[in-house]
């Protein structure tokens, strides 16, 4: 297990997001359930997504929602749970932040991803066939950067670790089941 | 004296007068001239009134300095020169200063191409490249030759007598130890040549083209399709770094700075022409030599990359007997290259004599370099090598050779040095070579560019990018913007905006630089494919495969025979046409040849540049080496290669140094179970914290080992930032 915090959250997630590639590129089971209550595109720093590799293309990644269309494109299955924002009047959020969410959601139908909607959601998590992130950071921008966050990181390897990563894996697919399609 | 608002009112009250007078026209021309006249001397004089002693003395010293210029140019020996554009410029000052053209860089050179349709201007660096003496060109609507005389018996070629050059040498250069004075062209001159787009009627003997201009003696014309290359080589004039930057993890162990350099001055000379054709499958070339040279100076912008070279890893890479024969090989073909024009003997026989060398040395079956030497001054290698080539040459296109010509190359060849200092001389400048041609593309990749937009120039240690248009164009000063410096990144870093730019800038250079100097999946697929008992990992390495293996059937005998040899003698195999081999039949032999030229060494296909390359593409391959380059980048990243088998103190590494490259060698043909392995190994670093740095999961590759041919080995790459 590893301590999360806003200082390195960012780069524990593109690293989850490149080894599912991997995995994808060997045509084993890959998969990525982001869940968060609050989504935008953000930037990704080059630094994160700079992979030197004579097999695998990992290259032009820009926002994380690139990202999350490589994985898209390598063959992996892409899960989103998040919360259903239909109409601003009932939120407390500006058009701006309003705005990005529903086309970041546009954007993922469009790669496929299999998208499902909770109103009472509040936790945040990035699960793969390979780890399991958790904690309290939003998928957005200042959830990634500009807060002060905790969580913690899970890899699927052995022992007390790995049982808690199948705890996390099992609760992010139940709260998807259980959550409605769009 | 009167004073001049007074008079200007008196004139004015004139002119209005003569408006209301209704004055015929010719009087009313005369007196407007005769105002303007007399308004700009008083204004004129008003301003002499003004300038204080200072202002006269610099304008009679930018008189003087006008003058000069015009003098110069009045020394200019154009056929037909047009001064107005430079003469306008000259007297104009910035921020006025008109463009020579609007499509051309400002600051560009020029020289005149003198057609039957008139004289051309053409951007000098364009003309070197594409309208060099001995050169087809359809730019100008009809073919037309740009003028190189009659070469064909010492395969020189006259230019002063052809062309018009400077009355001066612009710069000297040092070939193999001559100084030689390099000029300037100014005019080019033209030919119609017979022929066009269906082909250009040429000699198929010296490949001497039949037209006024280089007709030679000989009966054998054919109308064919001519390629023709110019051979230059570009050296440093004076330049000056103006700023520098230390690279990140990993480039850093391969790079020691680069420099950023404005002024860089470019010496671009021209040595001569390259002239190939294609004859019954087979390629003939022949080499003009320029008497002059004739060359340009570029004042551009340029790009340093010192280079890490460590001695002892030449002196440990040399010692391998594999890569000394071959390095031996790549010195005798370079020598081969130099003395075919000295001997009169046509640029397409090397292959040939090549193969008869490394028949009558033995190179195929020995790589022990003192033996080679030995067998290289005895006194029947002469002879060996005379019989070796008639038997090569009967075999295939029963090319005739001038056996006194032949002779004289053997000889001159005897005193080729090929001990060790030579080859680890000639390995330092092999490996500095591939490296460059590596990151000229790489510099292209980053800045959008073509390959004609950048240049480079070896310095020793130093690998020089330059823009190659006087002037520059700013490919490589956006090159240089966009090289990350081993600046700390973190989250609090990143937020600052006026730090944000830093940390979103491509990293297109580091990318493909790297992923160059990996080993490449051609290279990989070959050897597995030689080695018929193991499969291969990866997607793309098995379609290659694959690609080989469809002509497994019809290539059953020539794979045969390259298995017999084994990896280490293909290098040797895939030069010449190896009759030597005597399959007895001219399509097996062919097909040999084919199949052996394949990526293991000697044929680094990623790293081709083809007539970019500064020896030409002729002999680019004698100048570039796969191999060296994997080793080297074994050799400089191995205090931090480690493998997952092995005890070793990780957070001890992770403490002093700044990344770390774990591996697993795969002991059978189940890979993904093997990288599967690295990868969890791996997963136990994801996200942990040494000092205020976090571990970032960089790169995977893969590799088979020379040394153990029948292994896979992984490669995970974990940067510390």
């Amino acid at each position: 297990m590893v301590h999360i915090t806003e200082e390195n959250v960012i780069i524990v997630d593109c690293e989850l997001l490149i080894k599912e590639c991997i995995k994808a590129n060997d045509g084993k089971l890959a998969f990525v359930y982001l869940i968060s209550p609050f989504m935008t595109n953000f930037r990704i720093p080059k630094t994160l997504t700079t992979f030197y590799s004579n097999f695998l293309n990992i290259s032009d990644i820009v926002f994380f929602s690139d990202l999350v269309r490589m994985l898209a494109n390598y063959g992996c299955t892409i899960y989103i749970l998040t919360k259903p924002l239909t109409n601003q009047d009932n939120t407390n959020l500006n058009k701006w932040y309003f705005d990005n969410h529903s086309d970041l959601i546009d954007i993922y139908k469009a790669m496929k991803a299999k998208i499902r909607y909770n109103s009472n959601l509040h936790a945040k998590a990035t699960i793969t066939s390979q780890g399991v992130l958790v904690g309290s950071f939003n998928l957005t921008t200042s959830g990634r950067y500009y807060n002060i966050e905790t969580g913690n990181y899970f890899s699927n390897s052995s022992g007390i670790e790995k049982e808690e990563y199948q705890k996390k894996l099992d609760w992010g697919i139940s709260i998807y089941n259980a959550s409605v399609k769009p | 004296m009167m004073d001049h608002e007074k008079l200007k009112e008196i004139m004015e009250s004139i002119r209005e007068h003569i408006y209301k007078d209704d004055l015929d026209r010719d009087q009313f021309e005369k007196f407007i001239v005769a105002y303007h006249q007399l308004s700009k001397t008083i204004s004129e004089s008003q301003n002499i009134k003004n300038k204080n002693l200072l202002e006269i003395k610099n304008s009679f010293k930018q008189s003087s300095s006008l003058k000069e210029i015009l003098d110069n140019m009045g020394d200019i020996n154009t056929r037909f020169p047009s001064y107005l554009d430079e003469y306008l410029r000259v007297t104009l000052e910035p921020p006025f200063l008109t463009p020579s053209s609007l499509f051309e860089p400002e600051g560009a050179l020029s020289l005149d191409v003198h057609t039957p349709f008139g004289i051309r201007s053409v951007r000098a660096e364009l003309a070197l490249a594409t309208l060099f003496p001995g050169s087809l060109t359809f730019r100008y609507g009809r073919p037309l030759k740009i003028r190189v005389g009659m070469w064909h018996n010492i395969f020189r070629a006259d230019l002063a007598s052809t062309h018009v050059l400077s009355a001066e040498p612009i710069y000297q250069i040092d070939i193999n130890g001559t100084s030689k004075s390099v000029y300037r062209p100014i005019t080019l001159r033209t030919i119609r040549p017979n022929g066009g787009s269906k082909g250009f009627r040429i000699c198929t003997s010296c490949l001497a083209l039949d037209d006024d201009d280089e007709r030679c003696n000989h009966q054998s014309i054919r109308r064919l399709n001519v390629r023709n290359y110019p051979r230059i080589l570009k050296t440093i004039g004076s330049s000056t770094p103006i700023s520098s930057k230390n690279l990140g993890p990993l480039l850093s162990n391969l790079i020691r700075k680069v420099r950023l350099y404005e002024p860089f001055e470019a010496r671009i000379t021209v040595l001569g022409a390259e002239r190939g054709i294609t004859l019954r499958d087979q390629s003939r070339i022949a080499n003009i030599q320029y008497d002059p040279p004739i060359g340009i100076v570029l004042q551009t912008t340029g790009l340093g990359f010192e280079i890490i070279i460590p001695n002892d890893f030449i002196s440990t890479v040399t010692r391998d007997a594999m890569l000394q024969r071959d390095l031996a090989l790549q010195l005798i073909s370079v020598k081969i290259y130099g003395l075919l024009s000295e001997s009169n003997i046509p640029l397409y026989s090397h292959s040939l004599i090549m193969s008869a060398i490394i028949s009558s040395l033995g190179m195929d079956q020995t790589r022990n370099i003192e033996t080679i030497q030995e067998r290289l001054t005895r006194s029947d290698f002469v002879q060996r090598t005379m019989n070796a080539l008639s038997l090569e040459s009967n075999f295939y296109s029963r090319i005739q050779f001038n056996q006194d010509n032949i002779q004289s190359l053997l000889f001159n060849l005897q005193l080729t040095e090929i001990s060790i200092d030579a080859i680890q001389s000639h390995a330092r400048y092999v490996l500095l070579h591939t490296i460059s041609h590596n990151i000229l593309l790489a510099c292209c990749i980053t800045s959008g560019s073509k390959l004609g937009d950048l240049d480079y120039i070896l310095n020793e240690n130093e690998i020089m990018i330059f823009d190659s248009v006087n002037g520059g164009n700013g490919a490589s000063k956006m090159a240089y913007e966009y090289l990350k410096t081993s600046t700390e990144f973190n989250i609090k870093n990143y937020i600052k905006q006026d730090k944000i730019h830093e940390f979103l800038k491509p990293t297109s250079f580091e990318e493909s630089f790297i992923e160059m100097m990996l080993p490449c999946l051609g290279n990989i697929s070959n050897i597995v494919f030689l080695n018929k008992n193991l499969s291969l990992p990866e997607s793309e390495s098995r379609r290659r495969y694959l690609e080989l293996n469809e002509k497994r059937i019809t290539y059953e005998p020539a794979i045969s025979r390259l298995r017999d040899l084994g990896i280490e003698n293909l290098f040797p195999a895939s030069i010449g046409y190896h009759s030597i081999y005597d399959f007895g039949d001219s399509l097996e032999a062919e097909r040999f040849r084919e199949l052996s030229d394949i990526c293991v060494h000697g044929c680094p296909e990623c790293s081709i540049l083809g007539s970019k390359c500064n020896h030409g593409r002729f002999v680019e391959k004698y100048f570039l080496s796969k191999i060296l380059q994997n080793r080297y980048m074994t050799h400089q990243l191995s205090d931090y290669i480690v493998d997952i088998n092995t005890e070793y103190n990780v957070d001890e590494h992770f403490n002093a140094k700044n990344f770390l490259i774990f591996t697993i060698d795969c002991q059978n043909n189940d890979y993904l179970k093997y990288k599967e392995r690295l990868m969890n190994y791996v997963n136990a670093f994801t996200g942990k914290k040494y000092g205020n740095k976090y571990i970032k999961f960089s790169g995977l590759w893969f590799d088979n080992n020379y040394d153990a041919e029948n292994m896979i080995t992984y490669y995970a790459l974990l940067v510390k930032i």
